[in-house]
């Protein structure tokens, strides 16, 4: 008992190492899954080089090379009301108020696109209104 | 006949009751256990069955029957098999991978750390246990109680100290349970108001190839740093590969529903009845309570205190609240922070970013679990 027992069964040692090894495993994790998007945007821009590569000139006119955006919108749809009108059904279904995490798993589950923007937009908007307590309501 | 009736009557639970009162003690713990879990809505897939499992637990009987769950032969003893195995572990592991989403771990990857600092707790509460005179196997089974994880703690304790399964399981489904009372006066108490009204920067969108490639890396990374880790964190990823890869929805779909449902029902209703009277009202038992909710609190703590710590680095601020959900209790942990997050600004919107934290909880303390485990053996 006391520290004795810490120090006769090895505990510091256990506490520290086991703690470092914890920190390093999750901290070569994290660094791996940061770089991955990376790599798949390196592996698909390399897939489609031969597709953007520039036509050779011709005298007189100017070169125009066409890239290739696979990355996701990152500004609210223009009509924000069409993008509503999408998820009515959903919010129908659900009644008033409602949990936002309720909504963003049914927007998933019924595969609208960019679920988690979209509900940043509604917000913004104010047709998604927090009630507080993780509730909502729904202006429209 | 009289000689035959009273024989009856005193192999009756009523007569052992009435010879030892602790049973009777358990079936009340049981009750209010089943009260929270109805009534108040407390983790209910998880406290019913186990709340109910120490009710039929605790009611007492002749030994000799093949009765009980430490009878060998008995039903019950097969059915907790697959708790003093590891297998049920192991199963609600593959369901929780089914079930669990990354993309917000895989867009904020910083988060992670935060998971990682959120284990600290289960050091600190080794270095206790064994303050406390506990030995070195019995201490890292009540120290991973500090993760959160129910499944984790008995996977491990059915590892190295089985005889502790139950105090220990109960403990730690209970701090699970009781989240709401725990976390948010530590969380208050660490953070200033100014900090909790910190906005998180919007989560980017990840892709396809992004989401099924986490866990073939995940499993590598992890498994090839702490092998002993297999068992929980080769079927957590596996359930999550069969998600992500769009191809077995079946096998993800019973992955998710049938079979974690099955592990869950089988785990709770067995842990609950392992705490019979005779085995689980002892003064240690109390010890590990108690210990228990130290480790669940510094667990808490550490989090807490290592994104304050992050956000002395980072030009984008964290909201510290984050830290708390690194516990790996999904997702209640990150449901008290979003609230709390939400208490001060209705407009703060924490979930995702917490379920990040969770996520990657879960994944540390299935790593510390192992780590502890292959110490032990080595030792």
């Amino acid at each position: 008992m006391g520290l004795d027992n810490i120090v006769l069964n090895n505990g510091w040692s256990q506490a520290f190492v086991g703690a470092s090894i914890v920190m390093t495993g999750l901290v070569i994790l994290s660094i791996a899954i940061s770089q991955i998007h990376k790599l798949v945007e390196f592996w698909e821009n390399r897939s489609q080089k031969p597709a953007t590569e520039p036509k050779s000139p011709s005298l007189g006119t100017a070169t125009t090379v066409d890239h290739v955006t696979l990355e996701v919108p990152l500004q609210c749809p223009a009509d924000i009301n069409q993008t509503a009108a999408l998820y009515q059904p959903l919010v129908d279904q659900m009644g008033t108020p409602f949990e936002l995490k309720e909504l963003y798993q049914r927007a998933v589950l019924f595969d609208l696109p960019h679920p988690h923007i979209t509900l940043k937009c509604l917000r913004e908007a104010g047709i998604l209104s927090p009630q507080g307590d993780g509730m909502f309501r729904w202006n429209q | 006949m009289f000689d035959l009736l009273i024989s009856f009557l005193t192999n009756t639970g009523y007569y052992f009751i009435a010879q030892d009162f602790r049973y009777f003690v358990m079936i009340l713990v049981g009750c209010v256990f089943l009260y929270l879990g109805i009534a108040k809505k407390y983790e209910p897939l998880l406290l019913v069955p186990i709340a109910f499992g120490i009710v039929v637990g605790n009611i007492p009987f002749f030994k000799g029957f093949g009765i009980g769950i430490y009878e060998d032969n008995s039903v019950f003893h097969y059915l907790y098999f697959g708790v003093t195995s590891g297998i049920y572990p192991s199963i609600v592991f593959l369901g929780l991978g089914a079930m669990t989403d990354f993309s917000s771990l895989l867009a904020q990857p910083k988060l992670m750390l935060l998971g990682a600092a959120a284990q600290m707790g289960v050091f600190f509460t080794l270095l206790g246990a064994l303050f406390l005179g506990f030995v070195p196997k019995e201490a890292a089974s009540i120290a991973i109680i500090g993760g959160a994880d129910g499944p984790t703690s008995i996977f491990l304790t059915a590892k190295l100290a089985p005889h502790l399964i139950g105090p220990i399981a109960i403990a730690a489904y209970s701090y699970m349970a009781l989240i709401p009372v725990i976390q948010p006066p530590i969380m208050r108490l660490l953070t200033t108001r100014k900090e909790r009204l910190i906005k998180m920067e919007d989560l980017r969108e990840v892709s396809r190839t992004e989401k099924l490639l986490f866990p073939i890396l995940g499993v590598l990374l992890c498994c090839l740093l702490a092998p002993t880790a297999l068992p929980l964190l080769g079927m957590l990823f596996l359930g999550n590969l069969l998600k992500e890869s769009g191809v077995v929805d079946r096998l993800a779909n019973t992955a998710r529903n049938a079979i974690i449902d099955t592990a869950t029902i089988f785990l709770g209703f067995c842990v609950g009845m392992s705490t019979q009277a005779d085995v689980f009202l002892t003064p240690r038992s109390l010890m590990i309570f108690g210990l228990g909710a130290l480790a669940f609190s510094l667990a808490t703590a550490s989090g807490l205190i290592f994104a304050k710590i992050m956000n002395l680095f980072l030009r984008h601020k964290i909201n510290p609240l984050l830290g708390a959900a690194g516990v790996s209790a999904v997702p209640g942990s990150a449901r008290e922070v979003h609230l709390m997050g939400q208490h001060e600004d209705p407009s703060n919107y924490l979930l995702m970013h917490a379920m990040a934290c969770n996520s990657s909880g879960v994944i540390g303390s299935a790593i510390a679990a192992g780590v502890l485990w292959s110490f032990n053996m080595i030792g």
